[in-house]
């Protein structure tokens, strides 16, 4: 795995990822291969966020979803 | 053999498997092929354990579970021999030559042992370069063989005698040969001492029978090249008026000397070399430098190299100056793989003062990839953010001096 640790745009649906776009590309997300929650270093100030393991095709990503507003989506990890 | 000095042979064949097997020691190392990933070369434990040449990565773990395999490049193979024979030039002697794990130096009895100990390897000592190669095949790592050629050379024909057939390739003959020789029961160097020139000649092909019959008529390579050394700090001075006196060549050396002194850095050299032309041609003189050097020490030496030629009372026209056989002070002889990695990354930091970065690790069990290493910078240690690496609480100017009486009140309370 790659570290990126870009924002990106990502589509959702109940809460749920379903597409991501990335370099001008829209990655229909296939399949979740896992999620978990990530508490944060609330002592320096960051806020819990939501993490996806996804599927879109060729691209394996790991995207972080801030769980305080204005909810940034980021890029974490992708598979090299 | 002249002046009390003998050839040396330094026997590091095959030079890729012995380079790794210094990097892993006390485990059977193998070199495989970058392409197919087959096993070119191997140490003798390794090969003991049943792991041949051309045999495959797989099988070859499976005959010896604990092998260390490893595909070593050409250019890393050579960057690190040339760094061997620089480091042997620099500690040695001035004439080394080698190539493929084969090195010859010119140098005293004495420095052989030193030699030998400094880089455990075996090493041959004799007067010409084919009986040291055949000494230091039958020595031990870290062990000196010597082969004397005195007393009309029966003490090396004794010695020459023993030589077995598997050692022959030293004297050009090559594996095919070797094996129809083992067919006739030839067992070494002896039997075939026994046919006549003409049979030698027949039977092992006119180059190699020639080579053959040249080497046990008595001829030998004696002569080692000097070394070409890769590095050379040099300065050089043209003056207008030919110096004459002592006194001029001393204040032009000190004009010379800084810039060398400078391009140094720190590092010592082991050969200083004083050029200087005439009008009766150009003079140069060379000596040893000892360690630690220093740069009034440096002066002396220089003027006293210089002195060594008649080209004062001449008048120098223009002088040059330089040092080669460049080493690290304080720097163990069996490391040669990792000088020129430490080269590598001073030369890259000094273009490139921000190109490396080493990785801080935060919390290697934590669940964001973020917040378990960050990069800092090589040098100095700082963090290099990314676009989630936490900031600062942002405090304004204004903020700050509204709390700051809450802050003197806390500290005597004794709240801080």
């Amino acid at each position: 795995m790659r570290a990126v640790q870009q924002e990106i745009t990502v589509q959702t649906r109940e809460g749920r990822p379903v597409s991501v776009t990335w370099q001008g590309r829209r990655y229909p997300v296939l399949r979740l291969l896992d999620s978990w929650r990530y508490g944060g270093r609330w002592w320096l100030g960051e806020s819990p966020r939501d993490c996806y393991l996804v599927l879109c095709g060729a691209l394996t990503a790991e995207l972080h979803h801030e769980a305080s507003p204005p909810g940034t989506w980021w890029l974490a990890r992708i598979q090299d | 053999m002249t002046d009390g000095t003998v050839i040396a042979c330094l026997y590091l064949a095959p030079w890729p498997v012995t380079l790794v097997a210094r990097q892993h020691r006390h485990v059977p190392v193998a070199v495989l092929s970058g392409g197919n990933r087959r096993v070119i070369a191997a140490t003798p434990d390794a090969l003991a354990a049943g792991v041949l040449p051309g045999m495959r990565e797989s099988a070859a773990y499976s005959r010896c579970p604990e092998l260390h395999a490893e595909v070593v490049s050409g250019p890393v193979a050579q960057a690190a021999w040339k760094e061997l024979l620089e480091l042997l030039y620099a500690k040695f002697s001035d004439r080394v030559e080698g190539v493929d794990g084969i090195a010859y130096l010119r140098l005293h009895a004495t420095a052989a042992q030193e030699l030998a100990t400094a880089l455990h390897a075996p090493v041959g000592v004799a007067s010409s370069k084919e009986v040291a190669l055949l000494a230091a095949l039958r020595a031990q790592a870290g062990e000196v063989r010597g082969v004397s050629a005195e007393q009309g050379g029966q003490a090396e024909k004794a010695f020459l005698h023993l030589t077995p057939l598997a050692h022959l390739w030293a004297l050009g003959l090559h594996a095919r040969q070797l094996e129809h020789l083992r067919f006739l029961g030839i067992t070494g160097l002896a039997d075939l001492w026994a046919w006549s020139a003409a049979q030698r000649e027949s039977f092992l092909g006119v180059d190699t029978g020639r080579r053959l019959n040249r080497f046990l008529r008595g001829e030998r390579t004696v002569q080692v090249s000097r070394y070409v050394p890769g590095q050379v700090i040099g300065a050089s001075l043209e003056v207008d008026a030919p110096l004459e006196e002592p006194a001029q060549l001393e204040a032009a050396l000190g004009d010379l000397l800084p810039t060398v002194w400078e391009n140094l850095r720190g590092r010592t050299a082991a050969y200083l070399t004083v050029q200087a032309q005439t009008v009766a041609g150009e003079f140069s003189s060379t000596r040893n430098l000892k360690w630690p050097l220093d740069e009034a020490g440096l002066l002396r030496r220089a003027v006293a190299t210089l002195m060594d030629t008649p080209a004062l009372p001449l008048g120098i026209d223009r002088l040059t100056v330089q040092v080669s056989g460049l080493q690290k002070p304080s720097r163990m002889v069996g490391l040669w793989a990792g000088v020129a990695e430490l080269d590598v990354t001073r030369d890259l930091l000094d273009r490139f003062p921000g190109a490396l970065v080493r990785v801080n690790w935060l919390d290697p069990f934590a669940y964001a990839t973020d917040a378990r290493y960050a990069w800092v910078d090589w040098q100095t240690g700082e963090r290099r953010s990314t676009a989630l690496t936490p900031k600062p609480p942002f405090a304004s100017p204004r903020k700050q001096r509204e709390k700051a009486p809450e802050r003197v009140l806390a500290f005597f309370e004794g709240r801080l």
